[in-house]
């Protein structure tokens, strides 16, 4: 019993344990030095970076400065581990193809009280994926796009955008840092537009080719951290003051806003605040080989339309979205020892059949639109694996279908996980 | 390099990620966290010398380092380590878990952290609280019976 309460706890807290290595013996020993020489040495390098932003400011004009690229430290391994975790662990045809051995040290700010430094990998499609430290980040869309699957070669996978910009929100849900990025060429300056009217200038750092774009942060002042005076996008100008680009950052409602919530029976989840979870009744509930319990509940949520919430997700659907909404919205909810078919559906689907590799087909009947269907471990191993779920009439037509992708790695679970590189292992 | 600073070397590059993640929980953030881990092993090597042998040098260096840490949530330095108020650094990440370990004492939950972020032994956590081994194996013990009974009650598997 004691080994079993160890695995259990000991899978918990490993899945959850930050794996990134950013160790620094040299930096540990230079601190260890004695304070006098360290002064004397940030007093140099101080200098040195004083009169570098100077120059740059001086040529570029203040807030903006200049890196050149290949001339910036190379980032260290922890980190191109990351860049490089980012194309194995992408679904097929999802890898943004980073080149991590090329990835630099940008620069670096303070915001939530931290130091935070920026690194930049390019891509083998003429793109390049960002991240700051244990903060945010993202991959621009490449230059060149590989053809879709199933597309003709050169055509686009999506137009390129000018910005991109993300933000790290505060516990009231509005903005309260701002990271992104900005593609040169037309754009020349990024400011940030204001609920309520007013906007401010952010200071870009711009990366020379082969990244070819601007960067930004900006921690959010406590004067714009209300509903009336938030940052609301972020807009790019050309040299004559005209938008290029603008990314919107559109106010939530707070009744979509998740909370901590607990149901009739007592089980503590995550739910938008929409949904009225005191009337919520439990539609499915059985118990999956492992032994694990497996529910769904349903609730109406305020205002029309229902919320749903399973052991592995939750989500509302509106009434005034529910003609739009799919025939069959359904998916694998990947667990470390189960996994499970979920499904909503629109009421002239009567039935869904579940098409395996081997040949092995299930029919599952919804209960009241919803369905949470085990997919058993037989199930797991590769030419056996879910290939598509079919949705039925009540006269046995077809009304939707789903493939499936069997051979993706990381969904079923195995019991040797494979080394993918970067550090990174998966079921295969 | 004299054999304490190899040792404390060696402890640093063997187990950085323990010492980060642990030092998170009681820092509040990773980055702070890393902070207080390059800061804590640039004391310790700083002031190698004064290691008196009484413990393990491992103990030492994570006194210091947990110290270092708390210093970063400007909490009273004289605090017990055994009282520190560890959290979990991102409990979205596994809400029930993270609800669980709330509901445990401030002791309890550092020594969890200690044991399964940072794999320490028994005597090494016995010796960073200053605390008894017996006391550690009394503490985790309910504390792990108290979480896996949640985790099961609320139908969360690993």
């Amino acid at each position: 019993m004691i080994e079993l309460q160890d695995d259990l706890l000991a899978a918990h807290l490993a899945a959850i344990a930050n794996p990134l290595d950013d160790s620094d013996w040299l930096d540990v020993v230079r601190r260890a030095q004695p304070p006098r020489t360290r002064r004397r040495r940030l007093l140099v390098l101080g200098l040195a970076a004083a009169f570098a932003l100077v120059a740059t400011a001086l040529a570029f004009g203040w807030p903006q400065s200049l890196i050149d690229f290949f001339r910036a430290s190379p980032a260290p391994k922890p980190v191109k581990n990351n860049f490089g975790a980012m194309n194995v662990i992408a679904s097929q045809g999802m890898s943004p193809r980073t080149i991590p051995g090329q990835a630099r040290r940008i620069m670096s700010a303070v915001f939530n009280g931290h130091r935070h430094v920026l690194y930049v990998a390019p891509t083998r499609d003429g793109g390049f994926c960002y991240e700051w430290t244990t903060a945010m980040g993202s991959c621009a869309p490449p230059k060149h796009p590989r053809p879709l699957p199933g597309k003709p070669a050169g055509v686009p996978a999506g137009p390129l955008a000018t910005l991109g910009a993300g933000v790290q929100e505060t516990r009231g849900g509005l903005p309260g840092i701002v990271t992104g990025y900005v593609i040169a060429g037309k754009a020349k300056t990024v400011d940030a537009e204001f609920a309520g009217g007013g906007s401010v200038s952010l200071p870009i750092t711009w990366v020379s080719a082969p990244i070819s774009a601007g960067f930004f942060v900006y921690e959010v002042p406590a004067a714009h951290r209300t509903r009336g005076t938030a940052v609301r996008a972020i807009v790019a100008r050309d040299r004559d003051g005209k938008v290029v680009a603008r990314e919107l950052f559109p106010v939530e409602n707070l009744l979509d806003r998740a909370t901590a919530r607990r149901l009739p029976d007592g089980t503590r989840v995550s739910l938008p605040r929409m949904a009225e979870v005191a009337k919520a009744r439990k539609l499915i509930s059985f118990r999956a080989s492992n032994g694990s319990a497996v529910w769904l509940w349903v609730m109406p949520a305020r205002g029309g339309g229902r919320c749903y919430v399973f052991n592995q997700g939750s989500g509302c659907l509106l009434a005034r979205f529910e003609k739009k909404a799919m025939a069959m919205a359904d998916g694998l909810s990947i667990g470390t020892r189960r996994v499970l078919y979920w499904a909503q559906l629109k009421p002239l689907v009567a039935e869904v059949e579940l098409r395996y590799q081997d040949g092995t087909i299930e029919h599952v009947k919804p209960v009241a639109g919803f369905i949470l269907h085990e997919v058993g471990p037989t199930h797991y191993a590769l030419g056996h694996r879910l290939k598509t779920a079919v949705g039925l009439s009540a006269k046995g037509a077809i009304v939707a279908s789903h493939p499936f992708t069997p051979n993706a790695h990381g969904i079923y679970p195995c019991e040797k996980p494979v080394a993918r590189g970067y550090s990174v292992k998966s079921c295969p | 390099m004299d054999e304490r600073g190899s040792a404390i070397e060696r402890l640093y590059r063997e187990r950085y990620i323990g010492f980060r993640n642990a030092a998170a929980t009681v820092s509040g953030d990773y980055e702070s966290a890393r902070d207080a881990v390059q800061e804590g092993f640039a004391r310790a090597y700083r002031s190698r010398a004064q290691f008196r042998s009484e413990g393990s040098l491992e103990g030492w260096v994570w006194r210091i380092v947990l110290r270092t840490a708390l210093e970063q949530r400007q909490s009273p330095a004289e605090l017990p380590l055994d009282e520190i108020d560890a959290e979990l650094v991102e409990p979205g990440r596994d809400p029930v878990l993270a609800e669980a370990l709330r509901e445990l004492s401030p002791r309890r939950r550092l020594i969890v952290f200690l044991r399964y972020f940072a794999d320490l032994s028994y005597a090494t956590i016995a010796e960073t609280c200053e605390i008894d081994e017996g006391t550690v194996a009394a503490t985790l013990a309910q504390a792990r019976t108290a979480l896996a009974q949640r985790l099961i009650e609320e139908g969360v598997q690993p």
